[in-house]
């Protein structure tokens, strides 16, 4: 079965790379490192750290309360940066294959 | 408490009570931060949408997010190409005057335009939905199908109202709603091959659902397709599922297993709300659901997928 990681996750984990980070944090960087391409919904996000969380890819690193608003932290474990990097060596192997390919065809091209 | 907060709370009750005693203030701070963020006053629909499905899919023992993304893709890519096979026939058996209307039912009822209901607008669009997954556009797809849902209440309403007597029966309709729905729930043609396997399964879906017409021409029907509208073949539905997904586990093949329970869902569904008066075909049905019901009990746990129905703990 294809074990492929989904954009969001994908996204959320890497956002997490750079240290723990509360909600609103995690949607603003998830933002920033996908070009704006991917805005995350509270109620897609909370979903998703549940999930990670019971799959051991995050967890909490405390909470504070800040201008009367509760904020909770979580950051990346050791088994999420292991996903990370596993789904980031595949995307290199797909981005290879498809550049030799690419390569494949413009020498095809030229001849 | 603003307004904005008493809203968002109201909106965090879509979610069940242990969900928001573990996340409903850090959900709170979140969705507040983002509005201030973006220097909003009052909450925008597409949130509130957005909290209320999560919510209700946590109330439902978040079913639809334990099964694998892959499988509820692969069940979404055959629910669409399904869905485009049943309206596809639905329209030329259903919607295209006979040769002689006037000596025929369709004169006895209002018709919509040259077709005979409304209901040709949900299966053009079933179409669209199809060719958006085959082109690569999944959410296109998706919405595209998600937008038959209130539209297949809309119609039916309308053609109630305007003695439209040729337009779906109900029956039919929440079969075409629960296969949009299965579409809805996962990413049509995200699999490899996407293309391959949305023409592999509209073609076969497309001969079989055209079968029962080519076989016994006789046989008519106004309101909803020959195989529905007969008990002695709807009736098959659950336990041609359950075979097809043992046929399938036995191959190795554990998420199309699946895939095929999936789908038999809602053809079980439209043969139980169809009322199946016959004793055969009551009895047929009994031994499908008997063996479907059993299905998840016994097929699942060897598949190693997880069905949780019961309230999820989030300690």
């Amino acid at each position: 079965m294809n074990k492929e990681m989904r954009e969001p996750t994908f996204f959320v984990l890497m956002a997490l790379l750079s240290g723990p980070k509360h909600g609103y944090a995690l949607i603003t960087e998830v933002a920033f490192l996908s070009d704006n391409a991917l805005t995350l919904q509270v109620g897609t996000l909370y979903g998703a750290l549940d999930r990670l969380q019971k799959e051991g890819l995050v967890s909490q690193s405390g909470s504070e309360i800040v201008s009367g608003r509760h904020r909770r932290y979580v950051e990346i474990t050791e088994d999420g940066v292991n996903a990370l990097e596993a789904e980031s060596a595949r995307l290199r192997s797909r981005e290879l294959r498809v550049t030799a390919m690419l390569t494949q065809r413009r020498i095809g091209f030229a001849s | 408490m603003n307004a904005l907060e008493s809203r968002y709370r109201r909106a965090l009750r879509c979610y069940p009570a242990t969900w928001r005693l573990n996340n409903e203030e850090a959900m709170l701070g979140t969705l507040l931060d983002a509005a201030e963020g973006q220097d909003r006053a009052t909450p925008r629909q597409l949130e509130l949408a957005n909290l209320a499905i999560h919510g209700m899919g946590s109330r439902i023992g978040h079913v639809p997010f334990t099964i694998p993304a892959a499988v509820r893709d692969r069940a979404s890519t055959a629910a669409l190409a399904i869905g485009a096979a049943i309206a596809l026939t639905a329209a030329m058996q259903l919607e295209v005057p006979p040769d002689n209307p006037s000596q025929t039912i369709w004169a006895e009822y209002q018709t919509f335009g040259p077709f005979a209901s409304p209901a040709i607008i949900i299966y053009s669009v079933w179409i669209i939905a199809l060719f958006s997954g085959m082109a690569g556009f999944p959410t296109a797809a998706r919405s595209f199908t998600l937008a038959t849902v209130p539209l297949s209440f809309a119609i039916r309403v309308v053609a109630d109202s305007q003695n439209m007597g040729l337009r779906p029966t109900w029956n039919f309709l929440g079969l075409l709603v629960l296969l949009a729905v299965l579409v809805a729930a996962g990413k049509p043609g995200s699999t490899r091959s996407s293309s391959r396997w949305l023409v592999g399964w509209f073609l076969p879906a497309l001969l079989l659902f055209a079968v029962p017409q080519i076989l016994r021409p006789s046989w008519f029907s106004y309101q909803e397709p020959l195989w529905l509208a007969r008990p002695e073949l709807i009736s098959w539905s659950p336990l041609i599922a359950v075979l097809l997904a043992a046929v399938l586990r036995l191959a190795g093949r554990s998420a199309w297993a699946v895939v095929a329970l999936l789908i038999g869902l809602p053809f079980t569904a439209a043969a139980l709300m169809g009322g199946v008066g016959i004793s055969f075909e009551t009895a047929q049905l009994s031994l499908g659901l008997t063996i479907a019901a059993l299905g998840p009990v016994v097929l699942l746990p060897i598949f190693g997928i997880r069905l949780r129905l019961e309230r999820v703990s989030h300690q």
